[in-house]
């Protein structure tokens, strides 16, 4: 292991997220190629000369030994994979513009998360720009992405019918929306049948969907006897529909 | 259907298997020259695969030994009623290509493999029934292979019958989306070997259940079974909402109750669509816009799966269950890997409430695999 004053050949960054944790870029001696320390190769004074560490071994089996894939966010991996000539089906993927790999990479979406974007790719410059600019945390950021692949497999929008409105959780409501008609009509049936109810006082009624189960729940606090009974009765009194639970 | 003379495009043997009979017998069957190997092909490919090394493990041929158990209960699925089914893996992978199908994302073999140690599957069977002589256990050979669509292959089906003819306190289930009866429908039978056939509309049939026999081929098959003497058994699964399904489920329940009488029916099994989120994937890459699935309104269920809500659900699961009563209150319905919200949104009631079907669902001793 050498240090030496070098020319840094650049070729091997694939924008790593784990930035190198020590002072110097580390350098392969077998082709000069830097593998470590993407982030620092300019100097002070903006020169792309500075001191590097350097080991001797070749960068495609240095590489691998430094970067644990297991750890890697799915464009990471992408790019990863892409400097060492692995073979892989990534283009797609890898033509989204490096701002929007690297927000996805910084929310920790996999491979798994990303890959619906391969079925948008026609809105790409739009989805890019609606995400970096609402920039929605990683939970949003899956499901939008989600969503957006699922209805254009439906073939019957535009982008103008999937652009965002306002914020993202209005994204999410008009997307979910469009994706799950029958349940949502559903909801918002129930819900309004529901809130034509005179719920004792001290009641909260609300329907709440979670997974595959929505369902009416009704929250009380009760202090005594004569209290439960009074709420039993009043409670005993509300008829509500069957259609509250049809779908 | 595919004539599976000339499906597979490559053919391994394992060369521990390569002199036996069922080998010999493939052999002279496919119109393809096999290769002889020491360990299996493709061994660098694992883990989940990608939508194009699932199509292309579909045709390639692998035979081979199976090593471990053969038997094993049927995992269910968590939360649901368990209606006590053991299966017996016989091989993995299937050579039709339904768009739903699990094995998407449970296969990580690029092979369709077809194991040449029956003689030991049977064996582990004849020692299960020795140690449980009276547990009426339901074995089924349907579970990761569909049980007849490669059997003119293998003629595993006639080996099969003729075993538990002398078993009859077990029951077979051969499992198919085929019309593939004829290797063992004329044999001797004790009438524990029920025939059951995944069955759907078929407009569903058309868009989603690829490389299968038509519903007409399905049922004339079945009724050909029955008329041999042979229960037969049915399995409305996954039920799929497309634009009027209900007229679709009812007609297909018309022509099933029309064909076949409740005491023909062994059970009807209801299930909806269901599958793990991370099979979405392979789905899209697969199928695209071309499947109906893609579309399906499914939210995460208690056991981690994508279902239609629990209302859609009740709703089709009732209706399908109203339309057998219509016809006959004797048809044995129940529900496959469902929630006790949905046995008691469609029946009112538990599975083991339910006459016809109680017997399924009454716990059986447990068999150490």
């Amino acid at each position: 292991m050498n240090l030496v004053p070098i020319n840094i050949d650049l070729s091997l960054n694939f924008f790593p997220q784990n930035l190198w944790p020590m002072s110097l870029p580390l350098v392969c001696g077998a082709d000069s190629k830097l593998v470590l320390g993407f982030e620092r190769f300019l100097g002070l004074d903006g020169s792309q000369k500075q001191m590097a560490l350097v080991l001797d071994q070749k960068a495609h089996e240095l590489l691998p030994q430094l970067y644990d894939v297991n750890q890697m966010s799915g464009f990471e991996f992408l790019r990863f994979n892409k400097v060492l000539n692995n073979e892989s089906d990534s283009s797609t993927l890898l033509a989204w513009p490096l701002e929007l790999q690297l927000y996805c990479d910084q929310k920790k979406l996999g491979l798994k998360n990303i890959k619906p974007l391969t079925y948008v790719s026609q809105f790409m410059p739009q989805i890019s720009e609606a995400l970096l600019s609402l920039t929605p945390t990683s939970s949003q950021l899956r499901e939008v992405i989600e969503l957006l692949c699922d209805l254009n497999f439906q073939n019957k929008y535009t982008w103008f019918d999937l652009k965002p409105k306002s914020n993202i959780d209005e994204w999410l409501k008009d997307l979910n929306q469009k994706r799950f008609p029958i349940t949502k009509n559903a909801d918002t049936e129930a819900k309004k049948e529901l809130s034509q109810v005179s719920w004792p006082k001290g009641v909260n009624a609300k329907w709440e969907n979670k997974g595959d189960q929505a369902s009416l729940i009704i929250q009380s606090r009760v202090f005594s006897n004569i209290q439960w009974k009074k709420l039993r009765d009043e409670l005993a009194k509300i008829d509500l529909s069957e259609n509250t639970w049809k779908i | 259907m595919e004539d599976i003379k000339n499906w597979f495009k490559e053919f391994y043997i394992h060369e521990s298997c390569w002199d036996l009979d069922i080998s010999k017998k493939v052999r002279s069957f496919l119109n393809i020259n096999p290769i002889k190997v020491s360990s299996r092909p493709y061994s660098n490919i694992s883990g989940n695969l990608s939508g194009q090394e699932f199509d292309i493990s579909k045709q390639r041929l692998y035979l081979t030994r199976h090593e471990g158990h053969f038997f094993r209960k049927c995992p269910g699925t968590q939360g649901a009623a368990c209606c006590n089914y053991f299966v017996l893996n016989l091989g993995q992978q299937c050579n039709m290509n339904c768009s739903y199908c699990y094995l998407q994302s449970y296969i990580n073999s690029p092979l369709t493999q077809i194991y040449t140690n029956i003689d030991e599957a049977l064996m582990e069977l004849e020692g299960i029934s020795r140690q449980f002589p009276d547990a009426p256990f339901r074995v089924g050979t349907g579970e990761v292979v569909d049980s007849l669509s490669l059997d003119d292959l293998t003629q595993t089906s006639s080996l099969l019958v003729n075993w538990f003819s002398k078993h009859p306190k077990l029951t077979l289930e051969f499992k198919t989306k085929s019309n593939n009866v004829k290797n063992f429908v004329n044999l001797n039978h004790a009438g524990n070997v029920v025939v059951s056939f995944s069955i759907n509309p078929e407009v569903i049939v058309n868009s989603e259940e690829h490389r299968t026999a038509s519903l007409q081929q399905r049922l004339v098959a079945a009724r050909l079974c029955a008329d041999k003497g042979f229960p037969v058994a049915f399995h409305i699964d996954p039920m799929i909402y497309v634009p009027d399904w209900e007229m679709h489920y009812t007609s297909l329940v018309n022509v099933l109750t029309s064909m076949f009488t409740p005491r023909e029916v062994k059970w009807i099994s209801v299930g909806a669509l269901r599958f793990i989120p991370e099979m979405k994937n392979i789905l899209r890459e697969r199928f695209g816009g071309k499947t109906s699935v893609l579309e399906a309104e499914l939210f995460k269920s208690h056991d981690g799966k994508l279902r239609y809500d629990q209302r859609l659900r009740n709703k089709m699961f009732k209706h399908v269950v109203d339309e057998f009563k219509k016809a006959d209150l004797k048809y044995p319905v129940f529900l496959c890997m469902e929630s006790h919200e949905s046995w008691l949104g469609t029946f009112e009631t538990s599975p083991r409430k339910i006459a016809g079907i109680e017997s399924f669902f009454k716990p059986l001793p447990t068999v150490s695999t």
